[in-house]
């Protein structure tokens, strides 16, 4: 072997040893990290970078120091572009390396998931400006109220390693930039398929994410303005600033599993404020109906439920505003469940109030949940089946008693005053008081619901504890999960009046 | 004692059964087929009818049993007549019927009183704990007959026009039949409209059919009442053949 040969020979392998020795020195300092490794070229220079853990927000080698906060997010080309900080300021970079994968789904996110999503700085919630369902709306930060408009559903799009983040009461519409590569676009929502409608979701550790938008290269992110912790503060894009808290959020699933059954029936009051969410359990595949009852208002004031239904992972299946396409303040929804776990939602239409409390029920439509009839043999549901939605047996067939002397307490004894006929409401309102009841504007969880129209009563059921329990003529006695238990057309139809001692 | 005595006695005997048979053969022919203790077994019979009814059907949705629940029961009852009312009283008085809320109704639709025996007088009702039960509306109906002829005899007495009278009377629908009866046979003639209000046709079928077709307290109204009287109705004929009936009710007074 000649001499120069060995020489060359040697060389090029010093130089592969050191690069080698090089390379693990680089890397000890980064035993921690783990991700992207590869090389970039930065702007201010025409050299490649060697950087690392680029597919998160990490740090940058840049030479012998490490820059905080990369982002490696897009691609140009064959290119893959980074961001990162360094004192003063921001520089970019990109690397050619194909080990860059596009940006996986972000951990703790999960693709479909239904959020409420919380502002770290002010608590407050991104929500869709006064439930506005057409392009350019505002959105901006709210108090939590737990309405679609504060829901999102989180899509992720792998072919891009984006999210397409949606609000819950206008499917259809994307959380947007109004704009593009600048400072201070607002955020809106928007139905076009944009990067400006895209999202790198990024999480921060400790629960809390920022959202990159693609539109600025996922440079900038999502910012409640002035770091404001006001209702109604708006939100834009800005570069993101690690050292503040107010471009970084928190993302709450939207369940909340406050009562379980355990079988196919489910029962909730919704009170004011908080609670305004129930879980349920479908055991077998039916037809159910989920409706909101009464809304339990002061005297005078209208109230206005709108009904969701969702999977327990936070996914959203559909709502209800009104019963019928009539407006009704009350809600409905009739659909065809699964077995699994549900749960409902019910909440206040805007520009009413900002709480609601209301009854609302969740029940199984045309099921035989018991034998109802003095003939165990003989399964009455078909008479049941135009009467009331859903009925439990708790007492026997009996002609002892009426739903009327079942209301005011009797069961040894028959009570009708108006044995020709039904009465009027006015007679019913005299009978009632005769008796020391009062009559009251609303349903309250203890209190006789007389049914019928003013110009015919023919029915009592006794609320307690917003369960409602009536005797059906000679039939059983049964209890409704919701004193709206009877179809408005039926024998019975609708409450008419309320009754409390 | 030897087989010829025996045979003596045995056609002793012989004679002596067979008139105790016809005697009782007779007896029962010509003992009123309304009497109180056959009403009594009629109602009996009505309320085992229902209670075993209700072990196949479905029995009733309605707060009170209507008609259209109970129309072959309730023509039974029809067929009793007004002089079933008094027993049907008692059936809830000693609880000897199941079906106490059907025998109120029955009563309600046999008496068809135009305002409930004063019940909805002014909308005020009885702070009475039982009111509104079986055993209160029998109360109610014992005090409507117990002012009823010092109240009829007022009315009649009275400066009131015949229109007016027949009016007046006419809240105490049936109830006031026996009084009324007795008026007539001492001359009123003008109460014979009054029985014909209550009555409306000599077919105790017709009656239950137009009582059937009432929804409503103001159908027992004197107004709607008097369009659906037979034009042929006969009153002095329709009390003749009831007076049984008539004379039955009489004895709650």
């Amino acid at each position: 072997m000649k001499k120069s040969i060995v020489k060359k020979f040697s060389f090029v392998i010093s130089f592969v040893f050191v690069l080698i020795l090089l390379t693990s020195i680089i890397n000890f300092g980064a035993l921690a990290h783990t991700g992207f490794s590869g090389y970039v070229s930065v702007n201010s220079s025409s050299s490649y970078r060697y950087v690392y853990n680029c597919a998160s927000t990490s740090s940058l080698y840049i030479g012998a120091v490490w820059e905080e906060y990369v982002d490696v997010f897009w691609k140009e080309g064959s290119f893959y572009y980074i961001e990162y900080a360094i004192t003063g300021g921001y520089k970019r970079g990109y690397t050619q390396k194909t080990n860059i994968n596009k940006t996986p789904q972000t951990s703790g996110i999960l693709n479909n998931g239904i959020y409420y999503i919380k502002n770290v700085k002010s608590g407050k919630y991104l929500d869709v400006a006064w439930r506005g369902t057409s392009n350019g709306t505002n959105v901006w930060q709210w108090g939590f109220h737990g309405g679609t408009n504060q829901q999102w559903k989180v899509e992720y799009i792998s072919s891009e390693g984006l999210y397409k983040i949606h609000p819950q009461h206008a499917t259809s519409m994307n959380l947007h930039v109004n704009g593009t590569f600048s400072e201070a676009s607002n955020v809106d929502i928007n139905n076009e398929n944009t990067l400006s409608s895209k999202w790198n979701i990024v999480s921060l550790g400790s629960g809390e994410y920022k959202l990159m938008s693609a539109c600025s290269e996922r440079t900038m992110a999502m910012a409640v303005v002035g770091a404001s912790n006001d209702a109604g503060a708006d939100v834009k894009q800005y570069y993101y600033t690690p050292t503040t808290d107010n471009d970084e959020w928190v993302f709450e699933t939207v369940v909340n599993l406050t009562k379980d059954y355990g079988s196919s029936e489910a029962r909730g009051e919704v009170l004011t404020g908080s609670n305004l969410k129930m879980g349920f359990t479908v055991n077998s595949t039916a037809t159910y109906i989920i409706e909101t009852a009464q809304p339990n208002a002061p005297n005078g004031v209208v109230r206005d439920t709108i009904l969701e239904l969702c999977y327990l992972n936070g996914n959203y299946i559909t709502s209800n505003d009104d019963i019928n396409s009539n407006y009704t303040y009350y809600s409905r929804i009739t659909i065809t469940l699964n077995p699994g776990l549900y749960f409902v939602k019910v909440y206040e239409y805007p520009n009413k109030f900002t709480d609601v409390a209301c009854y609302f029920s969740v029940y199984r439509q045309g099921s035989l949940i018991g034998t109802v009839s003095k003939n165990s043999n003989y399964p009455l549901m078909e008479d049941y089946s135009n009467l009331t939605y859903d009925f439990k047996k708790i007492g026997n067939y009996t002609d002892t008693y009426n739903c009327l002397a079942y209301a005011l307490g009797i069961t040894n004894d028959w009570v009708w005053e108006w044995w020709w006929g039904n009465p009027t409401l006015a007679q019913v309102d005299s009978y009632m008081s005769s008796q020391g009841y009062t009559k009251i504007p609303y349903i309250t969880s203890n209190c006789v619901v007389a049914y019928g129209t003013e110009a015919s009563v023919g029915h009592f059921s006794k609320n307690s504890s917003g369960i409602a329990t009536a005797k059906l003529g000679s039939y059983e006695l049964v209890e409704h999960i919701s004193a709206y238990a009877y179809y408005s057309q039926s024998t019975y139809g609708n409450p008419i009046a309320y009754y409390t001692k | 004692m030897n087989i010829t005595t025996l045979k003596k006695i045995g056609i002793l005997f012989i004679p002596i059964i067979a008139i105790s048979v016809l005697l009782v053969l007779v007896l029962s022919l010509i003992s009123p087929k309304t009497s109180a203790e056959q009403i009594k077994k009629e109602i009996i019979k009505i309320d085992n009818l229902i209670t075993n009814k209700a072990t196949i059907d479905p029995g009733f949705k309605s707060s009170y049993p209507t008609i259209e629940d109970y129309e072959v029961e309730f023509k039974e009852i029809f067929q009793l007549g007004i002089g079933a009312i008094p027993q049907l009283m008692e059936s809830i008085e000693n609880k000897t019927v199941k079906n106490q809320a059907f025998n109120i109704s029955a009563i309600w639709y046999l008496i068809s009183a135009e305002d409930a025996l004063g019940r909805y007088n002014g909308g005020e009702y009885s702070k009475d704990p039982d009111s509104g039960r079986p055993i209160y509306f029998v109360k109610i109906i014992r005090e409507k007959i117990a002012e009823l002829p010092t109240e009829i005899e007022k009315i009649a007495t009275s400066d009131m026009t015949t229109e007016e009278k027949i009016k007046a009377v006419n809240k105490y629908g049936m109830l006031a039949m026996p009084i009324i009866a007795d008026r007539i046979d001492a001359g009123e003639k003008y109460w014979e409209e009054y029985v014909a209000l209550q009555v409306f046709d000599s077919s105790i079928e017709k009656r239950f059919e137009i009582i059937k077709s009432f929804k409503t307290l103001e159908d027992l109204s004197v107004k709607s009442k008097k369009n659906k009287v037979s034009k042929d109705f006969d009153a002095k004929e329709w009390l003749k053949k009831n007076n049984e009936d008539i004379m039955l009710l009489k004895k709650i007074y």
